[in-house]
């Protein structure tokens, strides 16, 4: 609805007005951390994630994954034969683009097929990641 | 120095830099790399940006860049 009235207005949606002034709002660490997962992704992702704050990992699997800077802790999507499940992870004390960068190296070293992450302690889907 | 390591932390990243031919750089990053292997960091192996991540559990003095990280926390 906001993003509605500012199109009627004339104004770009939020996320999207964010993605083209990153350096004046970000702390150096964020900076850092923008840098580097910008220098990890494709071209294809790079251009999704300046666009529309989101960007697409395709698992070895067929299964297909959405990574959402601007979807809080729920910001990961699966979608594969079995439906679709949104993951809650959180990398803590770290820039945003950090969580977004292991999400995606995450992802990508199980072919797809969990998102390893530690829940009191514990790492769940560790094994995945073993080939 | 031909190769990279990046460690995710809270102020951003550090690096270590190693030269594959350079036994004495190599040794360091080696360190580095297992001493946060120890603490329960994951290790990623990228062989060119925007290339697929492999983990890898031992330090690969020829790998092109490694990035160090905590687990992420969720449910």
């Amino acid at each position: 609805m906001v993003d509605l009235v500012r199109f009627i207005l004339g104004a770009p949606p939020r996320r999207v007005r964010a993605r083209e002034q990153p350096s004046r709002s970000l702390s150096p660490a964020e900076r850092r951390a923008e840098k580097l997962l910008m220098r990890c992704l494709t071209a294809e992702q790079r251009e999704s994630y300046r666009n529309h704050g989101r960007f697409q990992v395709n698992g070895r699997d067929g299964s297909r994954w959405t990574i959402d800077a601007g979807a809080g802790t729920r910001n990961v999507t699966c979608v594969n034969a079995s439906g679709a499940r949104v993951y809650c992870t959180y990398l803590p004390d770290a820039p945003r683009a950090d969580t977004l960068l292991v999400q995606k190296l995450c992802i990508e070293a199980t072919g797809g097929r969990g998102l390893p992450r530690t829940e009191s302690g514990a790492l769940h889907d560790g094994h995945l990641l073993e080939r | 120095m031909k190769s990279l390591m990046h460690v995710l932390g809270s102020r951003g990243d550090t690096e270590t830099r190693w030269d594959p031919q350079d036994a004495g750089s190599v040794s360091r990053a080696r360190e580095v790399f297992e001493g946060y292997r120890q603490e329960g960091y994951l290790t990623f192996s990228v062989s060119e940006p925007g290339a697929e991540a492999d983990h890898v559990r031992d330090f690969d003095p020829a790998a092109h860049e490694i990035i160090v990280t905590r687990p992420l926390r969720g449910g």
